[in-house]
């Protein structure tokens, strides 16, 4: 019957459809997004850990440290990558291990040092961190430090951020802009 | 590092240990850093590959172990015990069988391809490297000599099988643009190795490599390694050889066999045969 036909013509844009340039793989687009899902479902951090693990620090905290970070990363022109996954390291290292407040900001920029090591072309020095907190920790407290989130996270550093869906999120929402921005990002 | 129990060293920084939790045999890697800007970030972006890496041929990686007071990192590999070398001197007569042989280097080529599906270069395959499951004739390579080669820090052990007799001719020239097809040259020599249970190209130092390499895949010319004489301003040193015949140097080997074999040894490595490309070689068709 009628309704049903109009029902099925909902009107989209199919934002994988410039097949034309090779180079954005677009065909691939679907089973890519497929694979860093489930690769997701097996990396993230509980979404409860403030409630199960940690009783000292609490999410407002947690929150003024990344406005924090976002600052620094701006500070030390870090790219977009390096500052989501320095949140996803904090998430992780917190959903396993209990900490003191006066320990966030040391994990908050050891996290950042480690990110940037891994993402950066350029890593800031252990100094440079160092320098950011007013010199509130010791470069010995962050070497240190990195150790502990290296062993409990295992060199796992290759999971999706919130970075690795955000373009696709807007390019979705963009979808009837010719070339999609990437100051959003 | 408590849960590992170091049993014996194999070579330098490098150990059998026992997995405490597990009680399971493993191979342990130690690498070394300077201790003052914490782990080496190149060293962090090699082990969130390396630990991406999950195939049936290649060694696999299980765990890694920052062992801050002694500033360094510690791999650790399922540990299996006999490698190619010793498996053609244990099993003489297995090594005969042809399709043990084909059987073989069918997975050290899953190996390759897989590495290279990945753009990684090996860079150190060789019988060494080769590790052999008696039982079921599975093969592994194991890449713990890698991470190594990258940071420079071990000098060579004198103990270690002359690694050069497996190193392509572009690597010994020392172009500087080498790819995935050094890793092929390597197999191609560990092929005829299996064959004939000794190095097709073993010359007495590195630096007679190149010539023993010439002396039986013939000096490249124009027409063979197109740009040769450009890349490697020595050539005129060597003496003019013509290429020998492998079916008489590898003997015993089918028709289809030394066809392979001349494809991964190709000289000129833009001609070289690909791993994935000489897994459909006809000689793996029977």
């Amino acid at each position: 019957n009628e309704k049903t036909i109009i029902a099925t013509k909902v009107d989209f844009t199919d934002i994988d459809s410039d097949e034309k340039d090779p180079l954005m793989c677009s065909m691939y687009a679907h089973e890519i997004y497929n694979n860093l899902r489930a690769s997701e479902l097996i990396h993230r951090p509980h979404s409860n850990f403030m409630e199960t693990m940690q009783r000292d620090v609490t999410q407002s905290m947690r929150g003024v440290l990344v406005d924090w970070l976002v600052e620094v990363s701006e500070e030390y022109k870090l790219v977009p990558d390096t500052l989501y996954l320095t949140v996803y390291l904090i998430d992780s290292f917190l959903s396993q291990q209990y900490i003191e407040r006066q320990k966030l900001q040391l994990l908050g920029i050891t996290c950042m040092l480690i990110a940037s090591k891994y993402e950066e072309m350029c890593a800031p020095s252990i100094e440079e961190f160092c320098f950011i907190t007013d010199n509130t920790y010791t470069k010995s407290e962050v070497v240190n430090m990195e150790g502990q989130v290296l062993n409990k996270l295992n060199f796992q550093f290759s999971a999706p951020t919130t970075k690795t869906f955000v373009r696709r999120f807007l390019r979705a929402a963009q979808a009837s802009n010719q070339s999609p921005s990437l100051e959003l990002e | 590092m408590e849960k590992y129990k170091l049993i014996a060293k194999i070579k330098k920084g490098v150990f059998q240990g026992l997995c405490l939790l597990s009680s399971q045999t493993v191979t342990l890697k130690q690498l070394g850093f300077p201790d003052n800007e914490g782990v080496p970030g190149s060293l962090i972006k090699e082990i969130t590959l390396l630990q991406a890496m999950r195939h049936a041929n290649i060694i696999r990686l299980i765990d890694v172990v920052n062992h801050q007071e002694q500033s360094s990192i510690v791999l650790v590999y399922e540990s299996m015990e006999t490698n190619l070398t010793s498996f053609i001197r244990i099993y003489p007569k297995v090594m005969k069988i042809p399709r043990t042989i084909k059987e073989l280097l069918r997975q050290i080529l899953l190996a390759a391809s897989y590495y290279h599906s990945f753009n990684i270069v090996h860079g150190g395959i060789k019988p060494a490297n080769t590790f052999i499951d008696p039982a079921t004739n599975t093969l592994k390579i194991t890449d713990f000599v890698w991470p190594r080669t990258l940071f420079n820090s071990n000098t060579e052990d004198p103990n270690e099988e002359l690694g050069f007799c497996y190193k392509a001719p572009e690597i010994l020239v020392e172009h500087k643009q080498f790819s995935t097809a050094i890793d092929v040259w390597s197999v191609g020599c560990i092929f005829a190795e299996m064959v004939t249970q000794k190095p097709l190209f073993s010359a007495t130092s590195e630096f007679h490599q190149l010539a023993k390499i010439f002396s039986i895949m013939g000096t490249p010319s124009e027409e063979t390694w197109p740009g040769f004489s450009r890349i490697y301003r020595y050539l005129h040193i060597y003496n003019h050889c013509k290429p020998k015949d492998l079916r008489k140097l590898v003997t015993g080997l089918e028709p289809a066999g030394i066809d392979l074999l001349h494809k991964l040894l190709y000289m000129d490595p833009k001609g070289r045969i690909t791993a994935r490309q000489a897994l459909e070689h006809v000689y793996f068709q029977n």
